[in-house]
């Protein structure tokens, strides 16, 4: 075995909490319509930026990503419907992107319906719904990137929790090992076409929509 | 989450009330139903449970905690002088007891092994007059929206809706000892992680309790929901070894289904010290003994309340 990412190793035991991603997660047994969950408790997570928050809802109680100001005691809504009308959505709600008005900030995103939110987790980002575009939603991620999914794609609205997680000081060297991160060598290597700032233009828009192929 | 009483208030259909009955405080400050000296042995009790064993420094609590519970329950039997009526108990240990109830479209059971029950050939007289009884129907249930009230309930599938006193089980028709009285939950274990902490020890207490009373109500009045003319009361006392929990329970009525009408009456009174710590080994700083080998924080009401509780329904 040879090491592919360097800096990696040692850190603090981190007991791992099952979050669960798929916001629209029905109980066995329980109807799909729109429910609601209660906020119990807002906790610290060693493994990821952001906070985790549980819910209990109908017989169940899991962990989900918290956004900025979720409280204990708190109800969240997660719907699956879409209606003609843009939804006045609560921060910590769970809707389709075809149903939030364009300019909501959301996060928790899916690429695919159903997947699970693999998009907008890290402490304090959040992404802007653009436009909808026939059954298509466009979202501009964190890194100005855009991304079309179908419309039907779960989101939550809101910011991640843990806002000024980027504004903290780390202070020693002793709490980035802690993190699990080793020193960099002190070697001195000339910098080369890989450094330096950058600006060139937009990625083109990332689509997970299969559209159909217009035969030539 | 509505952890422990509450959750158990709605699965039972009871309303709670903040500290034990009028009567059976009566029975705890009155001397004629004391001995003289009984703070002195109820202090000899807790030494000899904590301090005088031999074997190691300091007896852990699945030694400590049943040797305090049988001294305790001794010095109520030695009332057995003054009111000889004491004398038609029996205690029962490793009993099962099952009980089934449908609560609003929940078919909820309790079963399993008991505790240590204390059985009578009386039964204790209803606590709260038929007004008080009548005055719950006002009172609304507590909902937990939108968390369903049978969270964390083990889901089961059972194919016999059982309902055991222990009677056809363990105990022969005609056994003369038929009511039960008191149950007595020791929270023994060792380790923390297995010993249920108060709030939980309350709910087990009470759901217990409410099991042993609904199979008794089944078995006088019938498998009908109703409303009882003569409630039942069965009483609950927890300890860990230090703290005790005294619950009395009244079933008024078997109409579970719905969640209006009567309510089912507790009386809790939470925790209960009945001494602060106990130094088996002597605090030493600087070659000076700070806090010598004793028992601190003797608290002697409790034991008056555990005495009561034992005299209850029949002086």
């Amino acid at each position: 075995g040879r090491i592919r990412v360097r800096g990696i190793g040692g850190g603090h035991k981190r007991r791992y909490r099952m979050v669960d991603f798929q916001r629209l997660r029905y109980e066995e047994g329980a109807p799909a319509v729109p429910f609601e969950e209660k906020v119990i408790n807002v906790r610290y997570d060693p493994c990821r930026s952001a906070d985790i928050a549980l819910v209990a809802g109908g017989n169940r109680k899991r962990w989900i990503v918290a956004t900025e100001n979720m409280q204990p005691g708190d109800i969240l809504k997660n719907s699956p419907h879409i209606g003609r009308m843009a939804v006045l959505a609560n921060e910590g709600d769970a809707y389709p992107l075809g149903a939030l008005p364009v300019g909501t900030l959301i996060c928790n995103l899916e690429s695919h319906p159903g997947k699970g939110a693999q998009y907008i987790r890290a402490a304090g980002t959040c992404g802007v719904l653009l436009r909808k575009v026939n059954g298509t939603a466009i979202v501009q991620l964190p890194s100005k990137r855009h991304m079309q999914v179908l419309e039907t794609c779960v989101a939550t609205v809101g910011r991640v929790s843990n806002v000024n997680h980027n504004k903290r000081v780390i202070g020693k060297a002793g709490r980035n090992r802690w993190l699990g991160k080793r020193p960099h060598t002190g070697l001195w290597h000339r910098k080369g076409g890989w450094a330096g700032r950058k600006i060139k233009p937009l990625p083109p828009m990332k689509s997970y929509v299969n559209l159909p192929r217009i035969a030539a | 989450v509505p952890a422990g009483v509450r959750q158990a208030l709605w699965l039972t259909k009871s309303k709670a009330l903040p500290a034990l009955p009028a009567r059976v405080l009566r029975l705890a400050r009155e001397p004629g139903n004391l001995l003289e000296d009984h703070e002195e042995r109820v202090q000899r009790a807790v030494h000899r449970a904590r301090l005088w064993d031999t074997a190691g420094a300091a007896p852990d609590r699945e030694s400590y905690c049943p040797v305090l519970f049988e001294d305790l329950l001794h010095l109520c039997r030695i009332m057995t002088m003054k009111h000889p009526s004491l004398a038609k108990r029996m205690l029962a240990r490793n009993y099962r007891i099952a009980a089934t109830w449908e609560r609003e479209s929940f078919l909820l059971q309790v079963r399993g092994l008991n505790g240590i029950l204390l059985n009578s050939m009386a039964p204790i007289p209803p606590v709260a007059s038929k007004d008080e009884v009548a005055a719950t129907e006002e009172h609304a249930l507590e909902t937990f929206y939108p968390i369903l009230p049978t969270i964390d309930l083990q889901e089961v599938t059972v194919y016999k809706e059982l309902d055991d006193t222990g009677k056809s089980g363990s105990f022969r028709a005609g056994y003369p000892y038929s009511h039960p009285h008191t149950l007595y939950f020791l929270e023994s274990a060792n380790i923390r992680t297995n010993r249920f902490r108060p709030e939980q020890l309350r709910a087990k207490m009470m759901m217990f309790a409410f099991g042993n009373a609904l199979a008794k109500a089944k078995m006088l009045y019938g498998n009908d929901p109703k409303v009882l003319e003569q409630p039942i009361v069965v009483q609950s006392v927890g300890t860990d070894g230090e703290v005790f929990q005294f619950m009395v329970f009244q079933l008024n009525t078997t109409d579970l289904v719905s969640s209006d009408g009567v309510k089912n009456l507790v009386w809790i009174d939470a925790d209960q010290p009945l001494y602060e710590k106990a130094q088996c080994v002597p605090e030493i700083k600087k070659r000076v003994v700070t806090k010598p080998v004793g028992i601190y924080g003797f608290q002697p009401d409790t034991f008056k309340k555990f005495l009561a509780l034992y005299l209850h329904g029949t002086v």
